[in-house]
């Protein structure tokens, strides 16, 4: 893998962490990612992102221990926190026990709306993981304990949700944002500025998705031997989408033919074309490459 | 080049369009390459007119908004018990339309059924033109010999709202013969046309002789296609499938549409080779299992087991229409295999048993049909030793009696022109008038019967019932236009009607209907350096769309709002030339907003504007 596949490889891992809290993990990918493209504004800004949501979210012992000197005493950037070595077991925070617990929202049972999230169409292998408070599994375990927060009645979760929303969208992360809004939509199917902000989320998407994959008069085709498909990782949505590839309709024909939102085919056919299992006519792997870490 | 003329098989499933040049008869592959073209209409969900392969494509998924098989409305009255038992096999939306006439809801517009036919007929026609290079407007067009007059008309119509002048309507089985007799022309035969195609199944006895092609029975099943062998496939997939994973794949669109085109591919696959591996990776998946695959292999011998009951079906009708044609199967002189569906060996080898010979490859099975058209097409049009084409009625005529009883006066298989009368009397004393109600069809009861026309034969004497002698009078001519009339014997008051079967449609919306279809094609016909440019330009607007957050906040911080509010003018510059079709002006634009985002990324990425910086 060349070094721009290695970053956007971080890059996505970083966002699935991101996406599901594992913040310290996010950093990670992320901090490696931007030693590989200091000059790549998208990772600096993730990085930037998963740091400030550590720290606002850090129970008042944690940001303690944190905030203690890192082992090897050194900050990689100006702006980023000590980095220390998480405990090996999870401590359990005694505040934390007395406050009732906001659960983290159930993962959405529809495909996830991050654009570099795994998804469940083409996914990225991912160990499979608990989200159980109190998980004592794993040394990352800090950033999946219960966040004290205070108690909250179930219209005032979405008011959070609708903050945090706009929180997102304020940092460009349309996938986090259409995330919370459609758990608020599902509550509140009437909310206007909900409604509003959902479908500015899936329109900017659907936008990213489509500066990634170029020209939607291009005509994609199996980069792969027919006979390897079935090595893939593939939801029946993507292997669907797969199937209508065939090197003679273009993207928008297959916008049109496959029935699917808008927003889901073009993630599809981004993971898709980002994987090396489709290539553009007349466009190699690499340049496909290039296409997908522009913006 | 001399003016223009096609020849189009407007069939169910797919149709076809082909030309004479330099005496031989060719048929005009479309702009994709493919020789035959689907006849499916769709609005995909982003707005965009689908029609032909594309459509086909997506007629599972998108079910509701695909319109396929709409020559089975084509004419038909919202009343007809035909299209109330098709209506049922539909899964798109019919309406009863404005004049007793049906209506195709597709999204929020309602459209005739000659609206759809033509949106397949534009297609073809501009097919035509790209392979042309230059205008067409003459064509031929097919249609099945069962059809009857409003079915005509109705076809008649869709061509004129594709903009096409349709010189002649003839059958397809004659069509067929055409291209068969073609260089022929001394050959005396009595030819059977095996027409199976991807939704219907026409037989036709028809003699041929020096030039004159006169049919002399049809008969079929509307309901028996090559869409009934890819179902067949499809179960034998789909059921182990459900035994072996709990997943009934029919019941999911997107796998229902993936085993259709596996089956189809199978099905094509099997009349060349002796088995086929149909692999569907993800088919499907379960919370437990992940992801499932169907893979399967599919042996000719097993898909002949599959289909026997529809080829029997097939060779049902053959002997059906054989008897009223009191033709002998062994005594015919050819048998022409019409439709993709013919290919099958095992078909032809029903055939072959059948009729005791082998039936004839002279005839390109997909292809014949069309190519009969522009035959007849040229000769039309160059007037050059016209072919005689004699047609049959396929339907019985006659007019509704007492007691809803239905009382034919020609019956079906007479060859045209013709005529016939049938004396009636009064039913009632000092009876004033008489109803004469003319229908088609085979049914005794007249209201399982096409209505054609209704007049009333009114100053009749006044006289007991039984006593008034009504002469009514069938004439078809030969171009197949019917009419009755009715006379009173003693008093020689006649009352006439020319059945003039509508479409359904109005003149004024005929009209108007053609004149939407002709801006929809000057949108198709964009000069392509213009549309090299939009997409361009698209593309540009989408990349600043995505990366207009970025250079809001960048301008409150420290970037300022003077290279936004220029970015902003060329943009709006830029969307104008786009809906204004200026393409001078839009590559100036394109040239402009490449710098400008060449310049804002670079100051992005330097960090201007950034907070924090």
């Amino acid at each position: 893998m060349g070094e721009g596949g290695k970053f956007s490889t971080l890059l996505l891992e970083g966002l699935d962490h991101y996406r599901k809290g594992r913040m310290m993990e996010a950093v990670r990918a992320w901090e490696e990612a931007y030693l590989l493209e200091p000059t790549n504004l998208r990772a600096r800004e993730f990085l930037r992102s998963a740091l400030e949501r550590i720290h606002a979210h850090m129970t008042p012992n944690t940001r303690a221990r944190e905030e203690k000197p890192a082992v090897d005493g050194t900050r990689k950037h100006p702006w980023l926190p000590p980095v220390t070595q998480p405990p090996s077991r999870p401590v359990a925070d005694p505040a934390a026990a007395t406050v009732v617990q906001k659960k983290r929202p159930p993962p959405a049972t529809g495909p996830a709306p991050n654009p570099w999230d795994e998804g469940p169409s083409v996914a990225i292998p991912q160990k499979e993981e608990k989200n159980e408070p109190g998980d004592s599994v794993g040394a990352w375990s800090i950033h999946r304990e219960p966040m004290p927060i205070e108690a909250v009645a179930p219209d005032d979760e979405t008011e959070v949700w609708m903050r945090g929303a706009r929180e997102l969208v304020g940092l460009n992360d349309f996938s986090g944002a259409l995330e919370l809004l459609t758990k608020i939509v599902e509550r509140k199917p009437n909310d206007p500025e909900a409604l509003q902000m959902h479908e500015l989320c899936e329109h900017n998407l659907t936008l990213m998705y489509e500066s990634k994959l170029g020209s939607m008069g291009s005509r994609p085709r199996m980069a792969i031997p027919a006979d390897e498909v079935i090595w893939l990782n593939l939801d029946p949505r993507a292997g669907f989408v797969l199937a209508q590839i065939d090197g003679e309709v273009s993207f928008e024909d297959l916008y049109a033919i496959c029935g699917l939102k808008r927003l889901d085919t073009a993630r599809i056919l981004c993971q898709l074309l980002e994987e090396g299992v489709v290539q553009v006519q007349g466009q190699d792997r690499a340049v496909a490459k290039r296409a997908m870490h522009r913006s | 080049m001399g003016e223009l003329v096609i020849g189009i098989d407007l069939g169910t499933t797919n149709s076809v369009v082909a030309t004479v040049q330099g005496g031989v008869p060719t048929v005009i592959p479309n702009r994709s390459g493919y020789r035959i073209t689907p006849s499916v209409v769709a609005m995909a969900r982003n707005g965009k007119r689908l029609v032909g392969a594309l459509a086909r494509r997506q007629a599972v998924t998108n079910a509701e908004r695909t319109v396929v098989a709409v020559k089975r409305l084509m004419g038909r009255r919202w009343t007809s018990k035909a299209l109330q038992d098709t209506l049922a096999r539909m899964p798109y939306t019919v309406v009863q339309g404005p004049h007793e006439d049906v209506r195709i809801v597709l999204g929020e517009t309602q459209y005739s059924p000659p609206e759809i036919s033509a949106m397949v007929l534009t297609e073809l026609r501009l097919d035509a033109e790209a392979f042309f290079g230059e205008p067409v407007s003459k064509a031929v067009i097919t249609c099945p010999a069962y059809f009857n007059d409003a079915q005509r008309n109705a076809t008649k119509d869709a061509g004129r709202i594709a903009g096409l002048d349709v010189i002649r309507i003839i059958n397809e089985p004659t069509s067929a013969a055409l291209a068969y007799g073609f260089g022929r022309p001394q050959v005396e035969k009595q030819v059977a046309v095996f027409d199976l195609g991807g939704g219907t199944f026409d037989f036709t006895v028809l003699h041929m002789f020096k030039g004159v092609f006169e049919v002399e029975a049809t008969g079929g099943d509307s309901l028996l296609g090559g869409e009934d062998f890819d179902s067949c496939i499809i179960d034998w997939l789909a059921e182990p499938f459900f035994t072996k994973h709990g997943i009934d794949l029919r019941k999911d669109k997107m796998s229902l549409q993936r085993l259709r085109d596996a089956a189809e591919k199978a099905k094509c696959e099997l009349s060349n080779q002796k088995s086929v591996e149909i692999n569907l990776p993800f088919i499907s998946a379960t919370q437990k299992t992940g992801p499932l695959h169907l893979q399967s292999s599919l042996t000719r011998e097993q898909l002949e087991s599959l289909t026997a009951e529809l080829i029997a079906r097939c060779l049902r009708v053959c002997e059906q229409v054989l008897g009223e044609a009191k033709v002998h199967a062994g005594a015919l002189g050819e048998v022409l295999l019409v439709g993709g569906q013919t290919r099958m060996p095992k078909i032809q080898e029903a055939v072959k048993s059948l009729f005791g010979r082998d039936p004839s490859k002279a005839v390109n099975p997909d292809e014949a049909v069309a190519l009969g058209a522009a035959i007849q097409g040229a000769m039309l049009l160059h007037e050059e030793q016209e072919m005689l084409l004699l047609d049959v009625t396929p339907h019985s005529l006659g007019i509704a009696i007492a007691g809803g009883f239905f009382q034919k006066i020609i019956p079906k298989n007479t060859t045209v022109p013709t005529s016939a009368h049938h004396v009636f009397t009064t039913v009632k004393d000092d009876q004033p008038s008489a109803k004469i109600t003319v229908l088609q069809g085979e049914s005794d009861l007249a209201d399982d019967n096409e209505l054609l026309g209704e007049f009333m034969l009114t100053g009749l004497r006044a006289a007991p019932r039984g006593t008034v002698d009504i002469d009514v009078i069938f004439d078809i001519s030969a171009d197949g236009i019917v009419s009755v009339s009715a006379l009173d014997v003693q008093t020689g008051a006649r009352q006439s009607i020319t059945v003039t079967a509508s479409s359904g449609l109005t003149e004024e919306e005929i009209q108007k209907a053609a004149s939407a279809n002709e801006d929809w094609m000057l949108g198709q016909k964009e000069d392509p350096e213009f549309q090299a440019r939009k997409t361009k330009a698209e593309e540009l607007f989408r990349e600043f769309e995505v990366l207009w957050p970025k250079l809001t906040r960048a301008a409150q911080n420290g970037l300022g709002d003077d290279p936004l509010q220029r970015a902003q003018a060329a943009l709006s510059v830029a969307r104008l030339q786009v809906a204004q079709k200026e393409s001078q002006g839009l590559a100036a634009s394109i040239d402009r907003l490449e710098r400008m985002l060449g310049a804002l990324k670079g100051a992005l990425d330097r960090g201007l504007g950034q907070e924090g910086r």
